[in-house]
């Protein structure tokens, strides 16, 4: 082919290419934003109908009774439970750490990690590394004690 | 999670920031910088184009051919050789060994890189392709005349521009070269610096033109200085080591701010910058460009320089009346004098006038743009009075055309070298302050002498010149 | 979340976005087997090219609906740039590239399968740990040295760039190991770890991927532990460390005056930038056209590093924005994804792999354009390089996975919410 006719062909089709890459990017732009806002809207779904929460911890008991028998908390997918203002979990109780302990939901119950030497019993076990919690089981954090009931499971369909 | 989420969102705005930095970066800096980077002499596309495009011409104003090309290809100058060496700077040369003259630096157009769709489709069908024709602003008479009256023993520069539109008349830069003989370049080169454009790229101290400067200053800053009277006796104590002066020695008596001005008094203005300290005078300074980025579409001018810091009072005041550290560019200097005969407001320095493509389509490429406000509308009013009075009466006088209202301001700069005193390098700058003919012009001989007798003399002449024959 | 009898959520469909996409790389490829007489290979890429970012989308999309279709396609069509400028700067090098882009694809495939089912982590932990460094430092040993950097095993046939992967294993094991532990005495044996690779590439004088490496292992655990002040602390380090470098070697030296002033020396020092910025420069707004530039002939590299500056050159000013705006695109929803994440594995694996590749994609990219100093990485996706594909093609996987396991825990509680919804009017 003719080295000239391809550069004119080149120079013609150059338009053609920013066209389909400015299409793209803009097409791009629009479903992305879309889609973000269905996740918002199922995100604010699933808030709203409490599906998200995987279990509670009810409050047994508390060694300074600072904090009132009964009280729930609930457990979403992974949850840090501990003294300081950014775990998921915040309580007010001076037996616990910053960062006290970490849960997650698991297959076969909630697994809860202690984070560093904090002091975490399981069903009248001090956990070392990790311990799987059931429905009905014993959690004491500290000095607070909780009951912990497992929600109905995705699952359960 | 939720802590986790937050810092995960921190991160994404970080990422952000940092996407949003490039790409505006990257924007900008192409936007600005693009065509220097393109029209550098290592672009080896441009030499590369050179093999197999004709380099289209170079006019000047009134349609003088200044370079053209033969079929082959090779490019060929004006056979006039007063003329060819006269406008050599504004041009180049092929081998970009003058990276800012208009065959380097406009080389997108006359290679053609700028043709659109329909050009290239008509270019199909030639041998050869054959890029744009620019027509300069310059006025190729006026450049050859000013060639022919700027003393042959000196070397220097010489800049007229049209303040209103800020077309360039005449850039002139002594000592010329000979564009048709580019074998003995190198040997010119390492003499006295021939390929430099000293009217755009020389940086000279600007002695008592930057008065302009410091009165724009005094206005600025300090009310009713125009009623103010000073003291001159031809010297000055500033502290036990510095020493003001005047060129002549002998007291200027009790003058006003006017008459300091007209007559150039250093004790006067060095009094004047002392009392307005070094950050005000940079302020004004850095307002018309000094220290700046000329970022101009036509063409590469380099800024003048404010010196960053001044050490002591009598630095201060030797810089208040234009010695010290600072450099002046002609025409930077051009477009200063221009920017007080426009309102005060100073205009882009225009160099392309039309680029016409091988099919024949011509663009107009005179855009007049205000480029910075240097002066008040009020104070650009009072400059030019004072300036106007310098040509009238004071040390300018030679610089007047008769029939015609010239203002102006002359330096007398003194050089101090390694290998003792020379002469002074002489400067004029200024307009004429005529709606019919606003050109403003800027002279430097370097070791002419004294301004006003040397540079303003010639700018007299090359003024009644340029009114005479620019349309 | 798909098509829901319940629900009025339709996802936005990407038919237009693959069409153009399709469009794009085949007329690409149909142009350049023009370039000079004709050349079929040209138009088996211009079929091959486009089939495989369908093919992905098609298939893939079905056994993982929640798969991340922007994020690939994004990174797919990246790709495809690159082996059309590939082609178009030396056409071997393309080929060896679409090699690359295959087993990459596959790479990713496993990759994904492996983060969204794979639940036994921890056992791949040490043997990870454990390869990467013996990598390292077999390179450090047996390495092969370019641009001052040896950080190459020459394996006859494919030359291997240990750093690359290691990148990668280093994400897998930060988010492992933070996502449990949290103190200090818990994280020793992956803060080793991570030291260990710092170090060695280091040693290796591979500045990019140690900055890379350094910066990733910061973020990660600064998302983990929110500890300011531990990854303030190690950011000054850093910065105290590159001016005691700087004063040390004279080539960081060399390089930082070549960023400050590239054209102070045009003919050496500088060479690469000049002509990577006289390059972009001469593309100009809309380009010079696909195979009408020269930066095959003047930038050096052009193929790795410098790509962007051809890309730039030919397909213009508009369309390397556009690039730039398509990375930014994937990054964003990579971030989102950790944010959607509902263990702090995944969403750390999501942080550490946009963080790596945004800031190898900052890196590059600022240094063509002289805006920070030029390190040598590649490009993602567009850069030619096997390692390079191959680990920028794992950490997509490791997003894709992620983005299976978000979905599909959406998936599930939301029709739970919805049901719940139906049961109590």
């Amino acid at each position: 082919m003719n080295a000239t006719a391809y550069e004119l062909l080149s120079a013609i089709a150059k338009y053609w290419f920013i066209a389909l890459a400015l299409f793209i990017l803009a097409r791009m732009v629009l479903s992305v934003t879309r889609e973000i806002r269905i996740e918002r809207q199922v995100q604010a779904e699933i808030g709203q109908a409490g599906t998200g929460i995987n279990a509670t911890l009810v409050l047994l008991s508390d060694e300074d009774r600072k904090i009132k028998r009964g009280k729930r908390y609930a457990v979403q997918g992974e949850t840090t439970v501990g003294r300081a203002g950014r775990c998921d979990v915040t309580l007010r109780a001076h037996s616990l750490e910053r960062v006290h302990c970490i849960l997650n939901m698991e297959r076969d119950g909630m697994s809860v990690v202690p984070v560093g030497r904090a002091f975490v019993v399981v069903d009248g076990q001090v956990v070392q590394r990790r311990a799987t919690a059931q429905e009905g089981s014993e959690i004491q954090m500290g000095g607070l004690v909780f009951r912990l009931c497992l929600e109905e499971t995705n699952d359960a369909e | 999670m939720r802590e986790i989420k937050k810092n995960a969102r921190a991160v994404l705005c970080a990422v952000l920031v940092m996407f949003i930095a490039l790409g505006g970066y990257f924007f900008y800096a192409v936007y600005n910088y693009g065509s220097r980077w393109f029209t550098t002499p290592y672009n080896t596309r441009l030499r590369a184009a050179k093999k197999t495009v004709i380099a289209g011409d170079i006019l000047d104003r009134n349609g003088a051919v200044l370079v053209t090309s033969d079929a082959d290809g090779e490019r060929v100058y004006p056979t006039d050789r007063d003329t060819r060496k006269a406008v050599s700077h504004v041009i180049g040369d092929a081998n970009a060994q003058v990276p800012t003259g208009a065959e380097t630096f406009l080389a997108a157009d006359l290679l053609g890189f700028n043709a659109n769709i329909f050009d290239r489709a008509a270019q199909i069908f030639q041998q050869k392709r054959k890029g744009s024709d620019v027509t300069l602003t310059i006025d190729a008479a006026l450049q050859t005349y000013i060639a022919e009256v700027f003393p042959d023993e000196n070397d220097g520069a010489v800049a007229v521009i049209n303040y209103e539109t800020g077309e360039v008349l005449a850039l002139y830069s002594s000592p010329e070269y000979d564009a048709k003989h580019p074998e003995n370049f190198e040997d010119l080169e390492q003499d006295n610096g021939v390929l430099l454009n000293r009217a755009t790229q020389g940086r000279y101290a600007p002695g008592s033109i930057f008065k302009i400067v410091t009165l724009a200053c005094a206005l600025e800053n300090i009310p009713g200085v125009t009623e103010r009277t000073f003291t001159c006796e031809g010297t000055y104590q500033i502290d036990e080591e510095n020493r003001l002066t005047d060129t002549d020695g002998e007291g200027h008596g009790t003058i006003t701010l006017k008459e300091a001005f007209t007559k150039s008094c250093n004790i006067a203005f060095g009094q004047l910058a002392m009392e307005l300290g070094e950050d005000k005078l940079r302020a004004t300074a850095e307002k018309m460009g000094f220290n700046g980025n000329f970022l101009f579409d036509d063409l590469i001018v380099y800024e003048s320089l404010f010196p960053r810091e001044i050490p002591d009072a009598g630095e201060l005041a030797w810089t208040g009346v234009g010695q010290g550290r600072l450099t002046a560019v002609p025409l930077h200097m051009a477009m200063i004098a221009g920017a007080v005969g426009n309102g005060g407001w100073m205009v882009e320095p225009q160099l392309v006038m039309t680029v016409s493509d091988s099919a024949g389509g011509v663009k107009n490429s005179l855009n007049t743009k205000n480029y910075l406000q240097c002066f008040s509308p009020q104070n650009a009013a009072i400059l030019e009075e004072y300036m106007l009075a310098t040509v009238a009466e004071g040390t300018g006088a030679r610089a007047a055309v008769e029939g015609h209202s010239i203002a102006g301001k002359t330096g007398t700069a003194q050089v101090n070298s390694s290998g003792g005193r020379y002469s002074p390098h002489a400067w004029y700058v200024g307009y004429c302050a005529e709606e019919e003919h606003p050109y403003a012009i800027a002279v430097v001989v370097e070791n002419g002498g004294s301004g006003g007798s040397v540079a303003g003399r010639l700018a007299g002449k090359i003024m009644k010149k340029a009114i005479d024959i620019v349309e | 979340m798909t098509q829901n009898k319940q629900g009025a959520l339709k996802k936005p469909d990407i038919d237009w976005i693959l069409l153009a996409m399709t469009l794009f790389e085949a007329t690409a490829f149909i142009l350049l087997a023009l370039y000079d007489g004709f050349d079929p290979v040209s138009l088996i890429l211009a079929v091959s090219v486009p089939l495989i970012l369908v093919a992905q989308v098609l298939l893939l999309g079905r056994a993982f609906p929640h798969m991340d279709k922007y994020i690939l396609i994004v990174a797919n069509f990246l790709c495809g740039v690159g082996l059309i400028m590939l082609y178009r700067l030396a056409p071997d090098k393309a080929l060896k590239q679409l090699l690359f882009y295959g087993v990459g694809v596959m790479a990713m495939v496993c990759m994904t399968f492996l983060v969204a089912r794979f639940r036994h982590w921890r056992v791949l932990r040490l043997p990870v740990m454990g390869v990467s460094v013996l990598l390292l430092a077999l390179t450090l040993v047996i390495g092969k040295e370019t641009y001052g950097a040896k950080n190459w095993i020459d394996l006859k046939f494919f030359s291997l760039q240990p750093s690359e992967f290691v990148k990668v294993a280093l994400i897998l094991c930060l988010a492992m190991d933070l996502s449990e532990k949290r103190t200090i005495g818990q994280l020793l044996p992956v803060g080793l770890f991570a030291v260990a690779c710092v170090g060695l590439i280091v040693l290796q004088k591979d500045l990019g991927a140690v900055l890379i490496c350094f910066i990733v292992c910061i973020v990660v655990y600064f998302t983990a532990t929110s500890n300011w002040l531990l990854c303030l602390s190690g950011l000054l380090a850093a910065a105290g460390g590159s001016v005691v470098m700087y004063k040390l070697f004279p080539h960081v030296q060399t390089r930082v005056a070549i960023w400050q002033d590239p054209w102070a020396t045009p003919q050496d020092g500088g060479y690469q930038i000049v002509q990577s910025l006289i390059a972009i420069a001469s593309g100009g707004m809309s380009g010079l056209g696909l195979g009408l530039g020269s930066a095959s002939k003047s930038v050096p590299v052009v193929e790795s590093d410098f790509i962007f500056s051809a890309v730039c050159e030919e397909f213009g000013i508009i369309v390397g924005l556009t690039v730039i705006a398509l990375y930014v695109l994937l990054f964003i929803r990579g971030m989102l994804l950790a944010m959607r994440a509902r263990s702090s594995f995944h969403a750390l694996l999501a942080v550490g792999t946009v963080t790596s590749l945004a800031l190898q994609t900052f890196m590059i990219l600022g240094g063509v354009i002289k805006m920070v100093p030029l390190t040598g990485v590649t490009l993602p996706f567009i850069s030619y390089g096997g390692s390079s594909m191959l680990s920028c093609m794992l950490m997509l996987g490791m997003l894709q996975g992620v983005s299976i396991v978000v979905g599909e825990q959406d998936e599930s509680q939301w029709r739970m919410a919805r049901r719940r919804e139906a049961w109590q009017p």
